[in-house]
């Protein structure tokens, strides 16, 4: 079933993200930020850096995780388990310096009303983007705790696979989340 | 034509139905009762008669009629300890073969009739049933080869003087303190076969060898034509064994001792100077099991070997809920709970990713020697005669085997195995490597290799290459005709170039023998990972890479080793940095849940503020 479901959600991510990639360009490119003061102001500098670098994590983050389950049918083991586990907590570093440095600004607010036309504001975000951004990290969280968990001697067997099942659905959710919101913040 | 085929089928249907309703004997199936039946009964010798005190000479008792009056001996005689010359068999998991082990000529051969990867058909060396009984009968329940009728005439003689070996039944079911096996090896080395399985009993004694009886001796005839000054086998039964209706009390049980099983499965692994004092028994025993209760069988002695996989092989009814995850671990989908048989306790495994339950086998970290920087020597009843008098006890002495080995099994999982390196010489044609029949062997090496010493220490002797040079090049001008000679050792195989200089280079032929093990099984707080996961994934733990002893009789070849990892079939590199990775581990833990903890602020932080909007929405005080 995951692997059957996780296979619907992703190609569904995929065209929603080409769709997204082809519609018509609505907001202001996130580069061009408001200016801040001082320590924020000076990690400005790296958003964009760790931006990208969240997103190259997360590629090789969905292709070692998916391709071994979903295509391979097989646990992750080796090399596809190593390059999983390097990338891991590189992306859950950047997705945590990202939440800090652009939550106020995924803060809703009127703009995001329906029929508001502060879209093409300076630096603001879509209400999708937003939405997806608060729903990655939301589910970061099940993510992250579920294997962290699975690494220490608190569970036995039975709760290990239940904490791996964690793991799988929310990284589905994940995945498709940030497929969607790479595309959106592409065509921004 | 059609008549003909109708006569065939009636005979084959009669023959089939006879077969079928073959007739139960009293004690083939059991009433139920839990007790157990006490054994009074008359002994009964080869001829069908009763044995009585008043006999003038006493017969050996036979099992095949005494056991035989009640148990039926046929199906029993295709049991799992006596069917390995039998064809059609399955083979089923490579298993611990026979070692012909010889200091003398340098050689260490895995033998088996079972058709196991690496074990050699002893028919295909020219070694008869009778030479094979000889060498091995020692720790045999009887039956099997023991009791093939030989087709060497010489042989058929010396058969017919020293009788065939029935199966042993008292060997196993004799609870009796005084059931000697010791003293079965030794009426073994006498050719007392007839006699061999009284004489181990506790109310028997034989003296007395058919070994030194002539051709012409008949032990039907005891009193008969014997031109010899040696004592031909005689039995005594000690006073008091008859009772007044001539039955005698056997202590004949079901629920075996391990201390039955132990003179032909015991190990003594060598670690230091440990004694077999200073060592703990299998954590099941410890905890009041015994070996039969999961080895289990019923008539037909098809025992349980008790490996995952084995239902495949066996037609044991309980194949498949007698191995460690049939008790110890709950049958998803069944329709009554099976596990917890023995109070078995379930294992939580707190920590352990379940990836380790496919690639692993629960002996992988439960069962053997906490693996070390190198492999250990080790020893086995059956192949260091351990129990029988006259063994030795010199820890060097061969074969040479070692543990624990981590290697694929057959169900592509790794498994803790026992494992040594052959040794023979053979013969290279195009048909491949077959080693070359012991008395040659032994003519032509002793011309090199001083034998006696070899004999006398039981260990290797010193080889130099020269001396295999030698040897090689006397094997191939006297005995030779076809191919070449060649000499298998320590993972190499050794032959002539044509300038008759000696190369070596390693060969499929001189791969290990090796063979999983599961005892003994170490407590739960003696496993491996149940301190860290740095019990195995560490660059300096012998799980991954330790060293494996390679064993060999050519000095210049002896202290080398090979990694633990190539018997696992793992990619070196990436083991290696996976361990590594384990350094980091911590911090990894560390930094995502200090992640988790920022998230987790920040998630707070906009929800109660994302809620506060709400409730002033709610209350109409928004203003915006």
């Amino acid at each position: 079933m995951f692997r059957t479901i996780s296979i619907i959600a992703l190609v569904g991510a995929f065209v929603l993200a080409v769709v997204a990639g082809l519609s018509k360009k609505r907001g202001a490119a996130q580069g061009a930020t408001l200016k801040r003061g001082g320590l924020l102001g000076l990690l400005d500098f790296f958003k964009m850096p760790v931006y990208l670098l969240a997103i190259v994590c997360a590629a090789a983050l969905i292709i070692t995780g998916f391709v071994p389950k979903v295509i391979l049918g097989r646990t992750i083991y080796g090399y596809w388990l190593m390059i999983h586990a390097t990338a891991a907590p590189v992306f859950a570093c950047s997705i945590a310096f990202l939440a800090v440095m652009w939550a106020a600004r995924l803060a809703y607010d009127k703009g995001d009303l329906p029929g508001s036309k502060s879209d093409s504001e300076i630096g603001r975000f879509s209400f999708a983007q937003k939405t997806l951004s608060w729903m990655i990290l939301f589910l970061a969280l099940p993510l992250i705790i579920s294997i962290v968990l699975s690494m220490l001697p608190l569970f036995g067997t039975h709760y290990q696979e239940l904490l791996l099942l964690i793991h799988r659905w929310c990284a589905v959710a994940v995945a498709c989340a940030v497929i969607i919101h790479t595309a959106l913040t592409v065509r921004a | 034509m059609l008549k003909y085929v109708a006569v065939v089928c009636m005979l084959v249907s009669a023959a089939l139905g006879a077969e079928g309703s073959a007739e139960k004997l009293l004690g083939d199936v059991s009433d139920g009762s839990r007790s157990n039946f006490v054994h009074l009964i008359p002994l009964i010798d080869g001829q069908e008669n009763k044995i009585t005190p008043k006999d003038e000479v006493f017969q050996p008792f036979s099992m095949r009629f005494t056991c035989g009056d009640c148990h039926s001996y046929t199906p029993i005689s295709k049991g799992w300890h006596f069917n390995a010359a039998e064809p059609n068999v399955p083979a089923g998991r490579p298993g611990q073969p026979w070692i012909l082990a010889d200091a003398g000529s340098a050689t260490q051969l895995p033998l088996s009739y079972r058709p196991w990867a690496g074990a050699f058909d002893p028919n295909k060396l020219d070694m008869t049933y009778w030479q094979f009984t000889l060498m091995f009968a020692r720790q045999m329940p009887g039956g099997g080869v023991g009791d093939f009728e030989s087709q060497d005439p010489d042989e058929m003689l010396r058969q017919f003087v020293s009788g065939k070996l029935d199966i042993n039944c008292m060997a196993c079911h004799n609870a009796n303190p005084g059931q000697d096996q010791a003293e079965y090896a030794i009426q073994i080395a006498k050719q007392n076969m007839l006699w061999a399985a009284t004489a181990s009993c506790e109310f028997a004694s034989v003296d007395g060898s058919a070994k030194k009886m002539p051709d012409t001796y008949d032990p039907l005839m005891p009193g008969g034509l014997v031109d010899t000054k040696d004592l031909p086998p005689t039995v005594t039964y000690r006073q008091g064994t008859f009772d007044h209706k001539n039955r005698v009390f056997t202590d004949v049980v079901t629920d075996i001792s391990p201390s039955r099983c132990y003179f032909c499965h015991s190990n003594f692994d060598i670690q230091g100077h440990e004694e077999k004092w200073a060592k703990d028994q299998d954590v099941h025993i410890a905890a009041g099991l015994k070996c039969v209760d999961c080895h289990r069988n019923g008539l037909d002695h098809d025992i349980i070997r008790g490996y995952e996989g084995e239902k495949k092989f066996s037609k044991n009814p309980l194949v498949s809920v007698s191995t460690c995850k049939g008790c110890h671990l709950p049958e998803k989908g069944a329709k009554t709970p099976v596990s917890g048989r023995f109070a078995a306790p379930e294992p939580e495994h707190k920590g352990i990713p379940p990836v380790h339950f496919d690639k692993l086998n629960c002996t992988a970290c439960h069962s053997g020697l906490w693996p070390q920087e190198k492999t250990f020597r080790t020893k086995t009843a059956r192949a260091h005669r351990l129990g029988t008098k006259g063994s030795s006890k010199s820890p060097t002495v061969l074969p040479h085997l070692v543990t624990p080995v981590f290697a694929k099994q057959f169900n592509g999982k790794i498994g803790p195995h026992k494992m040594f390196w052959p040794a023979y010489w053979a013969l290279e044609t195009e048909q491949g490597i077959s080693p070359i029949d012991m008395p040659t062997v032994k003519e032509v090496t002793s011309g090199v290799i001083e034998r006696n010493i070899a004999v006398l220490t039981g260990q290797w002797p010193d080889l130099t290459e020269e001396d295999v040079a030698k040897i090689l090049t006397s094997l191939n001008s006297s005995v030779v005709t076809e191919g070449k000679a060649v000499y298998v050792a320590g993972g190499k195989l050794h032959r002539l170039d044509d300038k008759g200089k000696l190369t070596s280079q390693e060969d499929k032929a001189a791969d290990p023998y090796m063979w999983p093990i599961a005892h003994n099984v170490r407590p739960a707080s003696q496993s491996l990972g149940v301190r860290k996961c740095q019990d195995c994934h560490s660059t300096d733990q012998g799980f991954f890479f330790g060293d494996v002893e390679v064993d060999s009789p050519i000095v210049s070849q002896r202290d080398q080793t090979r990694k633990m990892l190539e018997f696992e079939e793992l990619d070196p590199a990436y083991t290696k940095a996976f361990a590594m990775s384990f350094v980091f581990r911590p911090w990894l833990k560390i930094a995502a849940l200090a992640v988790c903890a920022l998230i987790g602020v920040i998630l707070l932080l906009y929800g109660l503020r994302a809620l506060g909007c709400v409730l002033d929405w709610l209350s109409g005080k928004q203003k915006n």
